[in-house]
């Protein structure tokens, strides 16, 4: 599904120059479920930007499928992203002046999806996460686990090839944050590869493979046992 | 369109949610599209005079712009009679021509005269100009003398209705006319006098103007009517005009061709659409002041939409993540830079349905106190919809990109914490507020300078004292002529009346006649050129004008005495004729006396003097100079000349006594004498101040739009401390805690606004300075520009800067810090 060959990232302000990713080498199969760990700092968050397509690389190659998405400008990113990634956010980032239903239909809106067909899928998508009963709902009226349910809603309505979650459970209660793991791991039953950040190892524990990374760099890659 | 649903609902409830800030942004664009509509509007009716006649574009005024040696040319309207018949006869490219003289005339109706305006034209008139009948027929309407055309309001003034075909209009001196047609009334935007009854030029309307009427069709040098000319399709102007010469030294057997240096003159035409604004020959126009009216219409609305953009990029922050997240989930940069467009657009749809209620609102009393003219029927026509809704489009279009560009700006990755946050434009929004104010300030300085100019000129030296003279017109009338004497003693014994005395015109008149003057002896140029006033011999007591030396003209002096045209006066005998003046004296200004090389007042006393070729005068005094024009051309030498053939105006001076009875007294006694002349009074000092009406109303104009203007920039100005004062709060509870005072923290904040304020000085001053100078350059008289007022001007807008901003400030720094470290 995606493959990074020597992937570097370095940022550079007028006084420093810092390396976040140093030849990062992964490869992502479809379906596959991959959880990405490691210290604050160690490179995480632009790995995930650079997966997700919201930043290039430095330098090094990108493959997603058999194309070379290193170089791309942010035009052609855009196109590949809404087709094919889905994103889940620690902070949920619904946008507040919009409710429950109108989030959800948010991501069919950049697609060219008639209206009634897509009014079924924002409905399809709520009930597969149990939030259905408060569509009409703003975001604010929610708790937390409801609120990233409905994330989790947005992020699957238009049928991602990928997901790409950062600390899905980071703001949540042990419980929501189960619940939240479960409807990951259904929907990577389903086929969706999912790429998760996470500092908890319990919940790291759901993904089949977990790669560490230190100071931008892969340390380790752990497979889980089937 | 999915989207657009999506978008606004976001857009609508953002809004709803920031009402303060929606309320700012839309109150400063409604105001600001309000006012530069109005200005539109107005200019707009100002620049399109006369266009709706249908054959505008072939219809000119024939003008004449007459050469004195020692003067500039001067470009008149008014042409002699002879001309308009010989055009079409001499030049095949012109279809017709029509004469339009404009003749006083009274009619009388139950009883009562009433004073109207009669346009005495050839029969061709309404073949120029196509106004729409509602009764009788254009072609033949005026085709016979007897008749006349009255407009709507007319008709009903005298017959109480329109369909009056064949009734009969009878003036006070008995002639009766009878009625042909009735026209609609004439819209506002039109250079034909919208009150006037029209006849055939052969119409006989009274002894008084027949004869000398009649005269005048041979007679090439008495200017009084205006002659226009329709021409054949594809004629060019500049081509016609190029043969008038050889078409006077033809015709006109007074002509004398240019370049000589003997008084000459030309024919030059002026397109009817231009006659308003424009007409030739004639420098200081309409124009320029609607030019300027334009730039502060663009001015007042650039001002809106800076607040827009500055209050729209300063809530930028607000919309990072709603931005950041519809990019994760594909929307392009381009899709978010149009969607923030269609929301600034929106807005200003609402500020103009705003803007629009605030017009018809606020537009009775704008044309109240402003003065100007425009037809209501504007606002309702298609074109003006649509030309206001591709404004809208514009405005917000250009109000809204910048704004779009800032607002989108903010990429996918801050929700993934990796990325930059949005910057805000803080830089651009410091720039545009300086922007904002320097054209505040300028407006601000320009009106005042305007005032304090009109004042100035208003108030010049006028060499006479105008306050308490009563001006009584229409003694020319034949009822009132014989009878001027006893009418001006029976006055002087009205208590509250101190003087009375008689001349042809008042100052400000307009009247413009000059002639040339020298001392005997002396070589007679033609560059010796003074005003010439004829009075009568009470005048220049009454009107209270300062003698240097000598003597005014006396009854009692026998020097004084007038003669008859043939009789023959001086040493070599010389006989009076009928151009000559009838008196032997003159009194000079002072002006006059040094042109004619006296150095002092008394040395020129008791000299004589030679009017035009051959005619000698006895100076018998000299006063102060007189004022008797706009302050717009420098003084003029000028001679007081007695006659008293056609003394019309008198100048009453009342005593300070006089009051509300005095004036009842004058009426009742003007009505027991001449009871077929409506009493026409007037104050001299009001009547002064009318020939400054243009400027007062420039300058009230500038300064209602200063005042929008400012209160536009005040607007955006509080709603950036607002917000200001809410993005910085953690800041400032830090500094409190630090120890930070109240005062400090107020310090702090003022100042943060008053910096770009006194940038805006520093740009605005010499702006300022340059173009009110080049202003000033077009009057004779004007004031120094005075530093103090670029100073107050400057110093106000930081005052009101301060207040404007001090309520945020006051509060933000009043508030306990534990409040402002809670917020996050």
């Amino acid at each position: 599904m995606l493959k990074l060959v020597d992937l570097t990232k370095v940022y550079r302000t007028e006084e420093v120059e810092t390396t976040a990713l140093n030849q990062v080498n992964i490869h992502i199969k479809q379906g596959e479920f991959v959880a990405i760990m490691g210290p604050s700092g160690c490179g995480k968050s632009s790995l995930l930007n650079i997966v997700g397509m919201l930043d290039n690389p430095s330098s090094g190659q990108y493959w997603f499928g058999d194309e070379d998405v290193a170089g791309y400008g942010e035009r052609k990113l855009a196109d590949i992203r809404k087709k094919n990634i889905g994103f889940i956010f620690q902070s949920f980032n619904l946008i507040d002046e919009l409710t429950v239903f109108e989030n959800v239909e948010l991501a069919l809106l950049y697609h060219d999806i008639p209206s009634r067909e897509r009014k079924e899928r924002v409905k399809e998508a709520l009930a597969k996460v149990s939030i259905a009963h408060r569509s009409s709902h703003l975001p604010q009226q929610l708790s937390g686990g409801q609120q990233q349910r409905v994330a989790i809603a947005r992020a699957v309505v238009s049928r991602p090839r990928m997901l790409l979650a950062d600390e899905p459970t980071g703001n949540l209660d042990s419980a929501n944050g189960e619940e939240v793991m479960n409807m990951l791991t259904d929907l990577n039953g389903e086929g969706t590869t999912i790429v998760m950040v996470t500092h908890s190892m319990p919940h790291a524990q759901y993904a089949r493979r977990i790669i560490n990374l230190f100071d931008g760099q892969v340390v380790a890659e752990n497979l889980r046992a089937a | 369109m999915k989207m657009l649903g999506n978008f606004l609902r976001v857009a609508v409830r953002i809004l709803v949610r920031d009402r303060m800030y929606t309320v700012l942004n839309v109150a400063g664009l409604a105001i600001g599209i309000a006012a530069a509509s109005m200005l539109g509007l107005y200019v707009w009716h100002e620049t399109h005079y006369d266009g709706f006649f249908s054959k505008a574009d072939r219809i000119y005024r024939v003008d004449k712009t007459e050469f004195m040696p020692g003067r500039e040319p001067v470009t008149y309207s008014s042409t002699p009679k002879p001309l308009a018949p010989l055009l079409p006869q001499d030049f095949p490219e012109i279809e017709t021509s029509v004469r339009v003289h404009d003749e006083p005339v009274v009619v009388a109706r139950d009883g009562s005269p009433f004073r109207e305006h009669m346009q005495v034209v050839d029969p061709d008139f309404f073949r120029l100009f196509d106004l729409p009948f509602i009764a009788g027929d254009p072609a033949t309407a005026l085709a016979a003398p007897g008749t006349v055309v009255l407009t709507e309001s007319l008709a009903r003034k005298y017959f109480n209705g329109v369909d009056v075909l064949g009734r009969s209009l009878t003036l006070t001196n008995g002639i009766s006319l009878t009625v042909s047609g009735v026209i609609r009334d004439l819209p506002t935007n039109t250079h034909l006098r919208r009150d006037a009854m029209l006849t055939n030029i052969r119409t006989r309307l009274g002894e008084n103007v027949d004869g000398w009427f009649a005269r005048m069709d041979t007679v090439w040098n008495s200017n009084f009517l205006q002659t226009y000319i329709l021409v054949k399709p594809g004629t060019d102007p500049v081509a016609l005009t190029a043969r008038f010469p050889a078409f006077l030294s033809a015709r006109d057997p007074n002509y004398l061709s240019t370049g000589t240096n003997k008084p000459s003159k030309a024919l030059v035409l002026t397109g009817l659409t231009h006659i308003h604004t424009d007409p030739t020959g004639v420098p200081a126009n309409l124009l320029g002041v609607l030019h300027g009216l334009e730039a502060v219409a663009a001015v007042v609305l650039g001002i809106a939409v800076v607040n827009f953009v500055n209050l729209s990029t300063s809530r930028s922050s607000l919309r990072v993540r709603e931005v950041a997240v519809r990019k994760a989930l594909g929307a392009p940069r381009s899709m978010l830079v149009g969607q923030f467009m269609v929301e600034s657009v929106l807005l200003t749809l609402v500020a103009a349905v705003l803007a629009y209620v605030l017009l018809e609102v606020a537009m009775p009393a704008s044309v109240a106190a402003l003065g100007i003219r425009f037809d209501r029927a504007y606002l309702y026509s298609p074109w003006l919809l649509l030309a206001e809704l591709l404004g809208v489009v514009a405005v917000g279009g250009v109000a809204g990109l910048y704004p779009a560009l800032v607002l989108s700006r903010p990429t996918a990755s801050v929700l993934l914490r990796g990325g930059p946050t949005a910057a805000g434009g803080a830089g651009v929004r410091a720039l545009l507020v300086v922007a904002q104010f320097s054209a505040a300030i300028l407006l601000a300085i320009a009106t005042i300078v305007i005032f304090q100019q009109t004042r100035y000129v208003s108030s010049q030296q006028l060499g006479f004292n105008a306050d308490g003279v009563l001006l009584l017109r229409e003694l020319h009338q034949p009822e009132a002529r014989a009878h001027i004497e006893s009418f001006r003693q029976a006055l002087l014994r009205i208590p509250g009346v101190a003087q009375a005395g008689a001349a042809f015109h008042a100052p400000s008149d307009g009247s413009d006649s000059t002639d040339n003057y020298h001392v005997p002896g002396t070589l007679d140029d033609g560059t010796i050129v003074f005003r010439s006033e004829y009075i009568g011999h009470d005048y220049l007591q009454a009107m209270g004008v300062r003698l240097l030396a000598g003597r005014l003209f006396d009854r009692a002096a026998t020097a004084d005495a007038l003669r008859p045209p043939g009789s023959t006066v001086g040493e070599g005998g010389v006989t009076v004729r009928a151009s000559d003046p009838p008196g032997r004296t003159a009194v000079l200004s002072w002006r006059a006396a040094q042109r004619l090389g006296f150095h002092t007042a008394e040395e020129a006393v008791g000299r004589q003097v030679i009017y035009d070729v051959d005619y000698p005068l006895t100076i018998i005094g000299v006063v102060d100079d007189v004022q008797f024009n706009s302050a717009r051309v420098a003084l003029q030498p000028t001679a007081f000349l007695l006659d008293e053939s056609g003394l019309d105006v008198m100048a009453v001076r009342l005593t300070p006594a006089a009051d509300a009875a005095t004036l009842a007294a004058i009426d009742r006694l003007w009505r027991d004498s001449f009871p077929t002349i409506p009493v026409n009074r007037e104050f001299l000092d009001d009547h002064v101040r009318d020939a400054y009406a243009a400027e007062l109303r420039q300058g009230t104009l500038l300064a209602g739009f200063t005042g929008l203007a400012i209160l536009i920039a005040c607007l955006g100005l509080f709603g950036l401390a607002a917000f200001t004062a809410q993005r910085r709060t953690k800041e400032i509870g830090l500094r409190k805690v630090l120890g930070a005072g109240v005062p400090d923290i107020m310090r702090l904040l003022v100042w943060q606004f008053s910096k770009p304020v006194m940038v805006a000085n520093l740009i605005a001053w010499p702006l300022a300075w340059l173009g009110l100078s080049h202003w000033l350059q077009g009057y004779a008289y004007r004031i120094a520009l005075n530093p103090l007022v670029f100073a107050l001007a400057g110093l106000a807008a930081l005052l009101i800067a301060w207040v404007t901003v001090a309520g945020h400030a006051a509060r933000v720094a009043a508030a306990k810090p534990v409040d402002a470290l809670r917020y996050e």
